[in-house]
């Protein structure tokens, strides 16, 4: 019985911090407690009772014993590097859970929806919760973090700082915003492989223009009297060809979504085409493809149109039997231009990388890209051409009894020609020498035949 | 009864300096003297007792030591210090006083 008295006390201090008086502590009341229990049984009680009562004598030593607690001390710098980690791991592991969401969002009406999207949501959610397992786990003991050691004395932590709160909270959402990019961008890596590769946008896109309610939407017939066309075609293929019809058609096929569908309007004899609906797009956006565009004019309007201007990005143009008493103006990023049997008392012609084919008949060219190359096929009518490049070649073919003056102005680019000039101080003259060129370029060559 | 249990309490520190000025004494020995002083009505416990010990210690009223018993059980002895002397004749000198006073308080009541 006197074992269950010592067991009883061992457990009393199981959760004790060794130390030489928490021992003796131990080791006196062992002893009064087996001296009082074997008195008990002197008296007569039962092993039972003088057990019972002696356990009862004891009474609670709670207060008494000194606990295992370690006293913590950390410097001031240690307290602040926790509190900062803390924070840091806390708000990113916060915006993971608000980005977890992005997946299903960005993928919706993917391939993708039903398996990558809630994949990714999920591993994204588990990466959150592991950061706050592990902030929870490493964070300095709770007593700890709001006394510090300085010289041996504890006193309290020192606040953070306005200052140091802003920084941290600029940290957290500058990190927010890395993360946010990384997780958007290997998205977006992801979607354009399942679209083939066929990404227009990403980011915002603003395609907006005025009166856009007055559009009406989608393939047209018109038959009022057209003197001015104007197209802003982003993607695909834009025709426009004279014929034997009465009315005015615009095509584009088949297009599924009426926000995709072209627009078009007309006002004061001016025909306005668009791509699609005006509006600023944000986010991650596939273009709908090949979205062929057919203007088809007829002969009256085709051979007395004043002006016809058309805009794309990477899409590409055709005209065919336009004739403009005014303007002819195609700009464009990529898209390639043919135009053939055209003709414009002014052409004009911008571009960034895209081809420029042209024939027909014009006054004045004025013609300028960067990386394209230019192929004119002109008319007697020629009288002054301009043309600017940096790398993209110019040729032009001329017709024999054209007389011109070239003035080539370039630091790398040749002149190859079959003509045979008169060389008078920078120009190069042939035959009358009338007509004016004007070209310059970086390392573009000028190619000049006559027909 | 247990009022008085109260009181007594109070003065546990003087009860057991009291018990020490007769000899050195350890901790069972003394709740046994007290328990048999006061006819098995009063005894402390092992918590209140070594608490108190503990605090006598520490104001250098008793001193301990540990006893060399041939029986094998280690016992700790504790011994008053002219400290403790001091202390327990002014706890004495008022515990006099404060029962005078209630005996009067009480007394001059109880009659009417």
């Amino acid at each position: 019985m006197s074992d269950r008295i010592k067991k009883y006390i061992d457990e009393i201090f199981a959760k004790a911090e060794s130390c030489p008086e928490n021992d003796d502590m131990k080791q006196e009341i062992l002893q009064n407690t087996l001296d009082k229990y074997n008195d008990l049984l002197a008296e007569g009680k039962t092993p039972e009772e003088a057990y019972t009562a002696a356990i009862a004598s004891i009474g609670k030593l709670d207060g008494i014993i000194k606990k295992n607690t370690v006293t913590y001390t950390y410097t001031k710098e240690e307290v602040l590097r926790d509190r900062k980690k803390s924070a840091i791991l806390l708000s990113v592991s916060v915006a993971l859970y608000i980005l977890s969401i992005l997946p299903p969002i960005l993928l919706d009406n993917t391939v993708f929806s039903e398996t990558l999207a809630p994949a990714l949501m999920f591993v994204i959610i588990a990466i959150a919760t592991a950061l706050i397992i592990y902030r929870a786990k490493t964070r300095l003991p709770k007593n700890a973090r709001n006394t510090i050691v300085i010289n041996g004395t504890a006193v309290p932590a020192p606040k953070m700082s306005t200052l140091e709160k802003v920084l941290i909270t600029l940290g957290c959402v500058i990190g927010g915003l890395i993360l946010c990019t990384v997780i958007a961008v290997s998205l977006f890596m992801t979607r354009v492989v399942n679209d083939g590769g066929n990404i227009a946008g990403f980011g915002i896109i603003t395609d907006t223009y005025e009166n856009a309610n007055e559009y009406n939407v989608g393939d047209g017939e018109i038959s009022e009297a057209i003197s001015e066309i104007d197209i802003d075609w982003t993607d695909g293929e834009v025709n426009i060809v004279s014929y034997g019809g009465d009315t005015v058609s615009i095509q584009e096929g088949q297009v599924s979504d009426e926000d995709d569908m072209l627009r078009y309007r007309v006002a004061n004899g001016k025909l306005s085409i668009k791509y699609r609906k005006s509006g600023t797009r944000f986010g991650l956006f596939s273009e709908p493809t090949n979205k062929t565009l057919f203007v088809k004019v007829p002969e009256n309007i085709a051979k007395n149109l004043a002006k016809l201007s058309v805009e794309t990005v990477s899409a590409q143009t055709n005209i065919a039997g336009i004739y403009c008493t005014n303007e002819l103006s195609v700009e464009t990023t990529s898209g390639k231009c043919i135009l053939t049997d055209c003709s414009a008392s002014d052409l004009d012609f911008d571009s960034v990388s895209g081809n420029l084919s042209f024939n027909g008949d014009v006054l004045s060219a004025d013609v300028s890209t960067t990386s394209g190359d230019m192929v004119l096929d002109l008319t007697e009518s020629i009288r002054e051409l301009s043309s600017e490049s940096v790398s993209g070649n110019l040729s032009l073919t001329i017709p024999q009894g054209r007389g011109f003056t070239v003035e080539f102005d370039t630091v790398s680019g040749d002149l190859d020609s079959t003509a045979a000039f008169v060389q008078k101080n920078k120009h190069r003259i042939y035959g009358d020498g009338t007509a004016k060129f004007d070209v310059e370029s970086v390392s573009g060559d000028l190619n000049i035949s006559l027909k | 009864m247990s009022i008085t249990a109260d009181i007594i309490r109070g003065h546990t520190d003087a009860i057991i300096l009291s018990n020490l000025m007769k000899k050195d004494n350890y901790g069972y020995e003394i709740n046994k003297a007290i328990k048999r002083s006061s006819d098995g009505e009063y005894e402390l416990n092992e918590a209140t007792l070594y608490t108190a010990f503990k605090r006598l210690q520490e104001s250098g009223c008793i001193t301990c030591y540990w006893g060399s018993e041939n029986t094998g059980a280690r016992r700790k002895y504790y011994s008053i210090t002219p400290q403790g002397i001091k202390l327990y004749k002014e706890k004495l000198e008022d515990w006099k006083i404060t029962k005078s006073i209630i005996n009067k308080l009480l007394e001059t009541e109880d009659p009417e």
